[in-house]
């Protein structure tokens, strides 16, 4: 099966993709309030506020994937120490959803503390994981006290 | 988008900028490092979007012993904007090339949720072209400086009491 990405991922002489193997896997990610929403499942370097110059590791194709709710909700609140309304460009809510062989490749779990229980998994063309997410929980925006 | 007072300008104060890397976060470049034309650092910081998604961000000098205070963790990321160079902060809408309604502002009178949590210090392990800033900016890190990065990465790693459960009980329902 042929990556989505595959025009960009080839470019890379180095790339995360050969530490990753097709599996069966529960995943959870930052999305928008409607599973559809076109930002959702779009790797990051897709975006316009990334040069060419800085688009320098493979990974930036790939999306970026929580074993577990908990943990992503983790990973969102360090980012938010630093900036508080970065969820208005990560995601407001998370979506939970089962990768199979079927839709791409994954890496193992980050195991560092920071990022713990991340993964980064690279979609086949076929995959359209809007189908096959729903959401979970809304996160952000949370309410004052 | 929050209110933001500050002097309107008649045009961006920061031309021929040299874009150098982005330093944080891996996720999303919230924190960019340009050089200005005087080969000093600038840093441009993405703050808020609006709901059409036009960026808003906060634009600054910095001096390089700030930076490199910063890089080996002894000013928070809030104090480095607080230091700002000449305490010039100017607030800029749309992209960097292009920059719209160019305001001073005080950093006083900075909306909280624009500034990094006290207790925010640089963490290498969050640094995405750090390297290529380093060199760009000649700083140099002794190996030594980094053991003050371990004790604010502790911290980085505890959830934020604003979203836990506690506090938030339906946030979570």
């Amino acid at each position: 099966m042929e990556l989505k990405h595959k025009y960009f991922i080839e470019k890379f002489h180095k790339c995360e993709i050969v530490n990753c193997t097709t599996r069966n896997r529960e995943a959870f990610r930052w999305v928008f309030q409607l599973i559809n929403d076109e930002r959702n499942f779009i790797p990051r370097y897709l975006h316009s506020c990334y040069n060419e110059a800085e688009k320098n590791d493979c990974v930036g194709y790939a999306l970026s994937m929580f074993d577990s709710e908990e943990q992503a909700i983790a990973r969102l609140n360090i980012l938010s120490k630093g900036r508080k309304d970065l969820y208005k460009k990560l995601g407001t809510h998370i979506a939970k959803g089962t990768l199979t062989i079927n839709d791409g490749l994954s890496n193992n779990s980050s195991i560092d503390s920071g990022t713990s229980g991340h993964f980064s998994f690279f979609e086949y063309t076929s995959t359209d994981l809007s189908k096959r997410f729903t959401i979970s929980k809304q996160i952000m925006p949370y309410s004052k006290n | 988008m929050k209110n933001l007072t500050g002097i309107k300008l008649k045009s961006f104060p920061f031309s021929n900028l040299e874009r150098i890397g982005i330093l944080l976060y891996p996720e999303y470049p919230t924190t960019v490092l340009y050089k200005t034309e005087q080969r000093s650092p600038l840093v441009i910081e993405w703050v808020d979007c609006s709901e059409q998604n036009i960026d808003r961000f906060l634009a600054y000098e910095c001096s390089t012993t700030n930076l490199l205070q910063f890089f080996n963790g002894s000013l928070s990321h809030k104090n480095l904007i607080r230091s700002a160079t000449k305490n010039l902060i100017v607030s800029f809408e749309g992209e960097v090339s292009s920059p719209v309604n160019p305001r001073i502002v005080h950093f006083e009178d900075l909306p909280i949720d624009y500034l990094p949590h006290e207790d925010v210090f640089f963490n290498k392990r969050e640094a995405v072209e750090y390297d290529k800033i380093l060199r760009s900016f000649n700083l140099q890190i002794e190996a030594d400086d980094y053991k003050i990065n371990d004790a604010h990465q502790a911290l980085l790693a505890e959830p934020s009491p604003i979203y836990s459960k506690r506090k938030d009980p339906d946030l979570l329902s």
